[in-house]
């Protein structure tokens, strides 16, 4: 039954290009800066599928927004599937469930996959990633994303999950 | 405990694998190899159609949450827009008489960007997906001609160029993205190179020494060199903050562009020009 998995994470990863690129592009701005739909979903299928499974999504996530951007090709590619780790080693080690665990995970996992972007676009060439402007992206973005988050939590736990499998991680928005 | 080892080398070896691909992926697409352009251009194919259908139910929602956050600005503006419109009322005999003079001088000039037979005429449908780069999509792509690196006009002047084009679609960078730089000319014919600013509403004009006279309100056209992709004499700006700095050997000037950017709506893709 692990296809039917992959089927809905593939579907998720499809959903997210086209919301990201069509209403979170032009509409849905906050103050000039978007919502990074992928990452969020990256959070939340890395808090519920572990290390493994948020790295390997966040890769893939970030592949299919990386062809719609004009910054270096595996660049989101690069900082989902880290922060997708990321997650889901701290998920592991987590005793138990904390309240405003999706929030606080979307809003620090957009930092620093916001901080892993810039600073690996800049390696690469792209200097013009090093200004002040970033910090106020990366500022607004990470409320952005910790309130998204919180609708996206309850989906990545729909995504992952396995029949007769107990979900692990976060229980409830 | 020899379990829990393993589990954890898999995962370092599994994280390792997709860093070590993600960072030959981009070294590979900066020295603008030839598989990764396909599998951007089949991507976007792929999921052009379904944008399409998407735009056309969620644009009016939107609309309407653009609506909601900027209600407040919006009474501004209208007030603003009120009083401009009783000063281009008075102004309007006045430009009739200046558009029969302009379509005279440009055809001296040979401004063949206005009126390009080959030029492609299409829609702004969408802005940036990410944070971090100042692009339009616009709804017309290889299928109707559009190239990368083609020049992007509104009737008023210069927007950008295609950085992208896949087959029904194609990214415009605009001149404000950092990345963007064209070379132009002021009206005495001196050179500069313009670059874009990011949100900052002012272009920055460089390479102009201190001894050009540059006046606030000048005018500034595309150079059309030969090694320029931007045909000649396509109108970028005006002149609007002049800035000698002692010790320096140019001067700093700033241009406010004669297109709004935030405002693009039907622009033109113009042909390669011919030299």
């Amino acid at each position: 039954m692990i296809w039917i998995r992959r089927l809905r994470l593939a579907l998720l990863i499809l959903a997210g290009v086209i919301l990201q690129t069509t209403l979170f592009s032009e509409g849905l701005r906050v103050f000039g800066v978007t919502a990074d739909i992928g990452l969020v979903m990256t959070i939340a299928v890395a808090y519920y599928g572990g290390p493994e499974l948020g790295a390997a999504y966040g890769f893939l996530a970030g592949l299919a927004i990386d062809s719609f951007l004009e910054t270096p090709f595996g660049l989101s590619a690069l900082s989902y599937s880290l922060v997708g780790y990321g997650v889901g080693a701290i998920q592991t080690g987590l005793v138990r469930s904390i309240r405003w665990i999706a929030p606080i995970l979307g809003g620090l996992g957009a930092l620093a996959g916001g901080a892993v972007f810039i600073l690996v676009g800049a390696l690469v060439g792209q200097e013009q990633l090093i200004a002040l402007r970033s910090l106020k992206v990366l500022a607004i973005a990470s409320v952005y994303d910790a309130t998204l988050a919180i609708v996206a939590f309850p989906i990545g736990r729909w995504a992952t999950r396995l029949p007769g499998v107990p979900v692990r991680g976060y229980r409830g928005a | 405990m020899v379990v829990y080892q393993q589990g954890n080398r898999r995962r370092r070896s599994i994280l390792a694998l997709i860093v070590i691909t993600a960072v030959a992926l981009i070294t590979l697409d900066l020295r603008e190899s030839g598989p990764l352009t396909g599998v951007r251009d089949g991507a976007r194919d792929i999921v052009e159609p379904v944008s399409g259908g998407v735009e056309a139910v969620f644009s009016p929602v939107g609309d309407w949450i653009d609506g909601i956050v900027h209600s407040a600005s919006l009474s501004d503006e209208n007030a603003e827009m009120r009083r401009r419109l009783d000063t281009q009322r008075g102004k309007l005999a006045e430009a009739e008489a200046a558009i029969e003079e302009n379509r005279q001088l440009k055809a001296i000039l040979d401004l063949e960007f206005v009126e390009d037979a080959d030029a492609v005429t299409a829609r702004v449908v969408g802005g940036a997906p990410g944070n971090f780069e100042f692009t339009v999509q616009i709804d017309a792509g290889s299928n109707r001609g559009v190239e990368d690196d083609m020049t992007v006009v509104t009737g008023a002047g210069l927007v950008g160029k295609v950085a992208e084009s896949s087959g029904r679609r194609a990214t415009v960078l605009l001149l404000r993205d950092p990345e963007s730089g064209v070379r132009v000319k002021l009206d005495d014919g001196t050179r500069g190179f313009l670059i874009g600013r990011g949100d900052a509403e002012l272009l920055r004009l460089d390479e102009i020494r201190r001894d050009v006279e540059v006046k606030e309100g000048d005018l500034v056209t595309t150079a059309g060199d030969a090694e320029s992709i931007f045909p000649g004499g396509v109108p970028v700006g005006r002149v609007a903050q002049v800035e000698n700095i002692s010790g320096e050997p140019q001067q700093r000037i700033l241009v406010e562009p004669i297109v709004d950017f935030g405002r693009l709506d039907v622009v033109k893709v113009l042909p390669a020009p011919t030299r």
